[in-house]
């Protein structure tokens, strides 16, 4: 009986120790992305990878990294100065975008790309990184792809054209979500600034129903063309989010959404 | 007057009376005897005994009215109030319909030869079973006989108007201590012919009911009920409305203990535990492309619609004896949910939309109610109900709570204490004429419907509800007034009431919504629209001219006013009656009957779109004549002047029934 008792209680002890040793190990909220090479490059001896923790980069916007190195595997990637553009054979673009070097935690050099791409590749246009480095006389171009996505919109308001970025609703729920759109225009082929004084009005649709939702959140800018807001969605089936941009006087445009629950 | 005699009397000599026969003191300890026993007893057993169906029956009360959808499950309005303002129940058990678009009321799980009786509460003096503003109705089903020969009677009857034909019968058998009864009904209706011969297409139905019972004495005051029903129905057209019913399935089971003497005082203790659960399940899908099309309601689509409840309770009650009067109590709980879902799939994308109408309702309730009677001297009784109640419902379906969080927020659960109270005196003025009245406050929780309902189409109103957690509880003040004189040959019976309603429910526009060309709903949310008033006069007139001829007269009127809208309320009831010419002797019962309606010009506009309904009058002559006691024939023909009419009551002004030949047999084994 006295053995029964103190095995019973090594058995609790042993569960004890397990639960705490358990407890002080919890799952990582932030645990690192796997990052996954998308695209790889290899000109004069340099290895370029594009890497990002999607399959592939999608017209919109996306957060993307890339990666220099050497034969010999030495990370060059610090070096580097880079910029995106679209080049349309007759003409280049470029599109929004801001990059910033930083480490992985293995201490490897990345820089990490910010860009809203606001359009897909095409037939007569390619994106590409074009990345330069004077200290080791490279100017290299590294090509990619970029998969439409319907993210994107566009329209022109005085001469001006006008991007449209639907930010959220990667996986659109019933019930409300979050419905955060960016706003850019085109200054010259090169620049796109972001465009923060605008009234943003949202009107969600189901078009085989032909009503709306109640609880809609007009998006309101918050920084760098950033407008955020709330859709609700009361049912599954096909919607429409018909956005329209006013300035301090008037309408200037607006674009449709369409999405399927 | 008879009752207040009864209960002096049985108040002098309590102890002797408590251990009289158990029909007695039924007889005395009901409330309704109060009210209701009168001399129209025997005039309205002829004219029930002619009747064919449950909505028959309810037909001859006069504070009934029936809402029509198709020719099926009728819903019963009691002095215009609807389900939703009455505390419907079998046998004092709860029940909820399943379908939300009201296509299966509670009375249509009832077949009438499992019925024996229904109660309607109109002047809301009994709150035992629950109370709601509009009074209850309880539905007293067929029990068991003991020391009964085993006996098998079958009726078979054909409806001419509908080529229905309705077979029904039960077997009945009973020794000292055990007895059972077991029933069954079926229906077979093909479509019906309104007034002139018109065909009402998609409105036939078929129908299976059974039931059984069984009764055991342990002691002689000591017995356990088991109670089991089961009602199928399926392919029901709904000529009124966009959608048919595919299937309907009820299954109800009871236990019931009853004690009729308990020391100390204490008698007729009650118990009963109970469940039951009905599934409903909708569709367009037998409705033409062309119509589904054409028609203004979500054109374009199929709209299969599932509905379920599930309720499981127990009640119980108990009576003490004192020297001055009874004291009832009674305890009641249960525990219902409630779940209903829909698909839009598109005719021509195949594009499927999907939500929940009710997400999975759990609604629980217990309330104890107390009542006392009393006599103060042979020409006054006295009496008092009070009731509490407390209720909570919750909303627990994970994607309601997302659909509807932009409606409720996370306001998913909410908490009603209801208190009732009903008192009311009788006083005989003279040997042969009396008066009472009775006054109540009667609060009512808003349904489920009302609190979590989500997009519910009213084709009455064309608008789609969402429900509101934030209602509060429609109250009613009422006062009842009735007076009743009778001579040997003659007796009237007068009613007059005042309902003045509080917090009024009912849907308001909701405007959150924006709709887009082509949509041709509005959106209504439910919420407390101020106050309301009901007043009404009921009379019956019943005269017997000899021996085997009666004259039984019903009439009634009703005013209501919204002081919102400043219209009327709807399903307000028009100046309406019922004449019978009654001849009865001992194989043959006749009844010669008009059934008479006003125009009804007072109608609703905002709170439901009604429209004016003409005045009417039908004739019906309905026979039964007994052969012996085991072969019963009944004819007849209703509606014999073939009107094209419908009722105020009537959806969509669906015409009612044209001219119906019947024929019916009972025999029995």
């Amino acid at each position: 009986m006295r053995n029964a008792i103190k095995t019973t209680l090594i058995i609790l002890i042993a569960i004890f120790l397990y639960s705490c040793e358990d407890d002080n190990n919890p799952v990582k909220d932030n645990d690192p992305i796997e990052l996954k090479v998308i695209e790889t490059y290899t000109e004069a001896g340099l290895t370029y990878e594009i890497l990002s923790d999607e399959m592939e980069l999608l017209e919109g916007y996306n957060e993307f990294y890339l990666k220099v190195k050497d034969s010999d595997d030495n990370d060059l990637t610090r070096d580097f100065n880079i910029s995106i553009v679209m080049d349309m054979g007759k003409m280049m673009h470029s599109t929004p975008y801001e990059y910033e070097i930083m480490e992985d935690e293995e201490g490897e050099s990345l820089i990490k790309i910010k860009a809203t791409f606001i359009m897909p590749s095409v037939n007569m246009g390619v994106w590409m990184i074009k990345a330069k480095s004077e200290s080791l006389g490279a100017d290299h171009t590294v090509e990619f792809n970029v998969t439409a996505s319907g993210n994107v919109k566009r329209f022109t308001h005085n001469e001006k054209p006008y991007f449209i970025t639907l930010r959220t609703l990667k996986s659109p729920e019933v019930g409300i979500n979050d419905f955060n759109i960016t706003v850019h225009t085109r200054q010259d082929m090169m620049t796109h600034p972001a465009v923060e004084d605008l009234t943003v009005s949202i009107e969600p649709r189901m078009p085989s129903m032909g009503h709306g939702s109640d609880g809609n959140v007009n998006p309101v800018h918050t920084n760098d063309g950033m407008y955020e807001g709330k859709v609700s969605f009361n049912m599954t089936g096909d919607w429409e989010i018909t956005v329209t941009l006013t300035d301090s006087e008037n309408e200037i445009g607006s674009v449709v959404y369409s999405l399927d629950l | 007057m008879k009752s207040i005699i009864a209960l002096y009397l049985m108040l002098n000599f309590t102890q002797l009376l408590a251990e009289q026969d158990t029909t007695k003191l039924k007889h005395y300890d009901s409330d309704e005897v109060i009210v209701i026993d009168n001399y129209f007893g025997i005039v309205n057993d002829n004219i029930e005994s002619t009747v064919n169906s449950t909505e028959d029956i309810l037909r001859q009360k006069n504070e009934i009215d029936l809402i029509s959808r198709a020719n099926f499950a009728s819903e019963a309005v009691v002095r215009g109030y609807t389900q939703d303002r009455l505390n419907v129940t079998i046998d004092g058990m709860r029940m909820f319909s399943a379908c939300i678009d009201k296509m299966d009321p509670i009375t249509s799980y009832i077949e009438v030869e499992n019925l024996s009786k229904s109660e309607v509460n109109s002047d809301k003096s009994n709150l035992n079973n629950g109370i709601s503003t509009g009074g209850s109705l309880n539905f007293i089903t067929n029990k068991p006989q003991y020391n009964h020969d085993l006996r098998f009677v079958t009726d078979n009857q054909f409806n001419s108007v509908s080529e229905m034909y309705n077979s029904r019968g039960n077997i009945l058998f009973g020794i000292e201590n055990i007895a059972a009864l077991a029933s069954y009904s079926v229906k077979r209706s093909g479509d019906y012919k309104s007034g002139g011969n018109n065909t009402i297409s998609n409105s036939g139905y078929s129908k299976e009911n059974i039931k059984f019972n069984v009764s055991y004495k342990s002691d002689p005051v000591v017995e356990h009920s088991l109670e089991y029903i089961y009602d199928h129905s399926a392919d029901v057209g709904y000529p009124a409305l966009i959608m048919d019913t595919r299937y309907t399935h009820m299954n109800m089971v009871s236990y019931n203990l009853n004690l009729k003497k308990i020391s100390g005082g204490f008698y007729d203790f009650n118990t009963r535990i109970y469940f039951n659960n009905i599934e409903h399940l909708m569709d367009d899908y037998d409705r033409s492309d062309d119509e589904i099309n054409n028609r203004i309601v979500m054109p374009g689509m199929y709209m299969p619609m599932f509905g379920e409840t599930t309720t499981f309770g127990m009640n119980t009650s108990l009576k003490r004896m004192f020297s001055n009067g009874v004291l009832s109590l009674s305890f009641e709980g249960y525990n219902m949910n409630a779940f209903a879902d829909m698909k839009m799939e598109m005719l021509e994308t195949d594009e499927v939309m999907y939500l929940v109408n009710l997400g999975d309702i759990n609604t629980t309730k217990i309330g104890f109610n107390a009542g006392y009677i009393t006599s103060f001297n042979s020409t006054t009784t006295y009496k008092l109900n009070g009731r509490f109640d407390i209720s909570n419902k919750s909303m627990n379906n994970e994607f309601s709570r997302a659909i509807t969080e932009s409606y409720w927020g996370d306001n998913n659960s909410v908490i009603y204490g209801i208190f009732n109270i009903s008192t009311g005196m009788s006083f005989e003025l003279s040997s042969n004429s009396d008066v009472g009245f009775t006054i109540s406050r009667i609060e009512r929780e808003p349904s489920h419907l009302e609190n979590y309902g989500f997009y519910i189409y009213n084709i009455s109103d064309n608008a789609i509800y969402t429900g509101s957690p934030d209602l509060d509880k429609e109250k009613s003040y009422s006062i009842n007034a009735n007076y009743s004189f009778h001579s040997d040959n003659f007796e009237v019976n007068t009613k007059l009431y005042n309902d003045y309603i509080v917090d009024y429910i009912a849907g308001t526009n909701d405007n959150s919504i924006n709709i887009f060309e082509g949509f041709g709903q509005t959106f209504k949310q439910f919420s407390n629209i101020g106050n309301a008033n009901i007043a009404g006069v009921e009379v019956e007139l019943d005269y017997q001219i000899s021996n085997s001829f009666y004259i039984n007269t019903k009439a009634k009127y009703q005013k209501t006013h919204s002081f919102k809208f400043k219209e009327s309320l709807p399903f307000t009831p028009p100046l309406s009656g019922k004449l019978s010419f009654v001849y009865s002797s001992e194989s043959l019962k006749s009844v010669l009957s008009a059934d008479i309606a006003g125009k009804q010009n007072d109608i609703s506009y905002s709170i439901l779109t009604e429209d004016a309904t003409d005045a009417f009058a039908i004739v019906n002559l309905r026979n039964s004549y007994s052969f012996n006691s085991d072969l019963r024939l009944r004819f007849g023909v209703e509606n014999l002047l073939d009107e094209l009419y419908h009722t105020h009551f009537s959806i969509n002004n669906l015409p009612n029934p044209g001219r119906n030949f019947y024929l019916g047999l009972s025999l029995g084994i």
